[in-house]
């Protein structure tokens, strides 16, 4: 059974790893061990099963431990499944870690060369693409240095660079558009639209659920190593919002902060008068925080800021700025925020909360991060505000 | 093209012949890995190839006083006797200490990149072998500069006991380097196994000095492979008068080697097996 070019075939993978107690790697250590090593097994990819088919963008998408990189170095080729297979058809190049195979000795010009033939090519495939990764990289004067003199940042950069313009049939990529500056990271990102027309089947490993659900076709998603959602990006990823911040009620977070006599005893987003960490675009939402107040402050703000896990202030405002009187407050009381239709694009945010004077010159208290919501909807629109766009063309 | 690797299967064999296949589509990355090798290990140094050549040069010195003024070896031309074993040796047991680190060495490409894994021990017999040859150059100018004249009919069996040779290390190379990973202290033991080898084996003392100790039981001394390798070459090279090495027809050399020839290729196929079996899980123990 042949599979068309560009496909890729994951068939029950299961990858189970032993933990020792103690790792005895020396003869000696065996030898006195031998035959009651403790360990135990746990499967970091559990019984995995999905179908790339040719041309299509597959987002893996989970948490740190979720075993998307394990899966990823099976599909590479580098670990073997415990069970199971995994087939596939045409050339590979992994962007598993930009530079593997860079050693720090050589020139950029014989690293390409070396890590090009590590990949499989040969030094005619190599020359033949040589001027385009180097312009790629943008490192033409550098070419001829010591990799060791590089830059993490141009280290990347060639490391990139000769991966993409290989022509590869699938593409493996882990989590790498984190290096190089923006304008690197743009050019990256239009490398892979480039792909995609031309075709390449790509793997695209990533936790950040707005990427993944973005750009990709579909997304798998892993947790503790097993598939909890494959299919269409936006549903998936709903999937893994809920998942990860869970459906219903969440404790609220204690929050304790107190430099003059304001205690913040927690802060709790509601919908509909219920607590929850997942919120709809539109939804009204409150967020209730619990204030206890040792004596009354006459000059006192309570104020929130929403921000996204980038930590950019999205929105933020305050009792003062609202036209609400809390200077005659004592003992526990609730100051809540009703936003009237929260008009946020799907993504992860945080609320921080304060309590300072008017001009801010005193903070009594200030918690970061006192509670987490996720918004889950189905734009696909990027950014962080949900605007009602039309598109239309005009004759 | 890395189109050879179309499946990762658990519990995947490949037989001997696959393997060396795959290695010989990968034969450019045999090529660089060996370059790299050589490279960095000369890069800013001053001499750079020099001190290839220096290591046997300062050899020949030092056992040529210590044997031939200090105590006396009754070896005629003792440096040319000396520097014929002493090539086979080195590169036999660079090939070792070299393929024993070469899979923990390469670790962050082992664990990024699949290619197969059989390259890098290779790489370091390929090192080995390019120290060999500038070796080579050395006993060929002692030869000259002591108007020697080799033994032209024996000199004939030198590619095939080299072949052999080579054979060996590679089998060594590739079983030591995954059993490495596995045993940390493989390397440490190697060092110990290296040094008694080289004593055990007819370099610095003739061959048949033992031979006469053991008497009807001589053929124990030939267990050792690279003593065949090495008389071969001393016969060659040095060309003894009778009475040091085995005075046997040059036949008998040809058969010995032939001999050892096969079995350095079964021993080749057996660490090929012996490789796929532990290099599954490579990745994870290194």
């Amino acid at each position: 059974m042949n599979l068309p070019v560009g496909a890729l075939e994951v068939d029950h993978v299961t990858k189970t790893f032993r933990l020792y107690q103690e790792q005895y790697r020396t003869l000696k250590e065996r030898a006195l061990h031998l035959g009651h090593i403790p360990f135990h097994e746990f499967d970091a990819v559990h019984d995995v099963d999905f179908e790339v088919r040719p041309g299509q963008m597959l987002g893996l998408l989970g948490h740190n431990g979720s075993g998307k990189s394990t899966l990823l170095k099976c599909i590479a080729g580098t670990m073997q499944p415990t069970a199971g297979s995994i087939r596939l058809n045409g050339r590979m190049a992994a962007l598993l870690e930009l530079g593997a195979g860079f050693h720090p000795e050589l020139t950029g010009r014989e690293n390409v060369f070396l890590a090009g033939s590590i990949m499989g090519y040969s030094k005619r495939d190599i020359g033949a693409v040589f001027d385009e990764i180097v312009a790629f990289a943008e490192l033409e004067q550098f070419i001829d240095n010591q990799v060791k003199h590089y830059s993490s940042g141009m280290f990347a950069r060639l490391g990139f660079a000769l991966a993409v313009n290989v022509e590869p049939e699938i593409l493996l990529i882990d989590e790498i558009l984190a290096v190089g500056d923006e304008a690197f990271q743009q050019k990256c990102l239009d490398r892979f639209r480039t792909f995609r027309e031309q075709g390449v089947t790509m793997i695209f490993v990533t936790h950040d659920t707005d990427l993944a659900s973005t750009i990709c076709d579909e997304l798998v998603v892993l947790d503790r190593g097993r598939m909890i959602a494959h299919g269409d990006p936006v549903e998936a990823a709903a999937t893994y919002r809920r998942h990860l911040y869970g459906d219903s009620a969440v404790a609220p977070t204690e929050v304790t902060a107190a430099i003059g006599g304001i205690t913040f005893d927690s802060l709790t987003v509601r919908v509909d008068g219920h607590p929850t960490t997942t919120v709809r675009p539109g939804d009204i939402v409150t967020f209730e925080a619990e204030v206890t107040v040792m004596r009354p402050i006459d000059d006192l703000v309570v104020a929130y800021a929403i921000r996204d896990p980038a930590r950019n202030l999205v929105n933020s405002s305050n009792t003062s700025l609202l036209g609400v009187d809390v200077s005659s407050l004592e003992g526990t009381v609730k100051v809540t925020f009703t936003i009237d239709g929260l008009l946020l694009l799907n993504g992860a945010y945080e609320i921080d909360i304060g309590a300072h004077t008017t001009d801010g010159s005193a903070v009594y208290a200030h918690v970061e991060t006192a509670a987490r919501f996720a918004v889950v909807g189905p734009s696909r629109d990027t950014g962080v505000a949900h605007l009602p766009v039309r598109g239309e063309v005009i004759r | 093209m890395n189109k050879e690797r179309t499946t990762n299967e658990a519990r995947r064999r490949e037989g001997a012949f696959r393997r060396c296949r795959t290695v010989f589509t990968y034969r450019e990355l045999l090529v660089n890995l060996t370059r790299t090798e050589l490279r960095i290990k000369y890069k800013n140094s001053v001499l750079g190839f020099l001190w290839s050549l220096l290591n046997p040069v300062l050899y020949l010195v030092v056992f040529s006083l210590v044997f031939q003024e200090i105590l006396r070896a009754q070896i005629p031309r003792f440096a040319i006797f000396l520097l014929s074993g002493l090539l086979v040796w080195n590169f036999f047991s660079a090939s070792l200490g070299g393929g024993a680190g070469s899979i923990i060495g390469n670790a962050p490409i082992v664990q990024k990149v699949w290619f197969p894994r059989e390259v890098l021990p290779l790489a370091s017999v390929g090192a080995a072998m390019v120290h060999f040859l500038l070796q080579a150059m050395v006993l060929t100018g002692a030869l000259l500069l002591f108007r020697h004249e080799p033994d032209w009919a024996a000199l004939a069996l030198l590619p095939l006991a080299l072949l052999a040779l080579t054979l060996l290390a590679a089998a060594a190379a590739l079983a030591l380097s995954v059993l490495n990973v596995h045993y940390r202290d493989t390397q440490h033991l190697l060092e110990l196994v290296l040094m008694a080898w080289f004593w055990l084996t007819p370099i610095v003392y003739n061959h048949q000095l033992i031979a006469d100790r053991l008497g009807a039981n001589d053929w124990v001394a030939m267990l050792n492979p690279i003593t065949s390798v090495v008389l071969v070459f001393q016969r060659a090279l040095h060309n003894p008068p009778p009475g040091y090495i085995p005075d046997v027809s040059l036949w008998l050399y040809t058969r010995n080697t032939v001999l050892l020839t096969a079995a350095a290729f079964l021993l080749l196929a057996g660490s090929l097996r012996l490789f796929g079996r532990l290099e599954g899980d490579l990745a994870e123990n290194i």
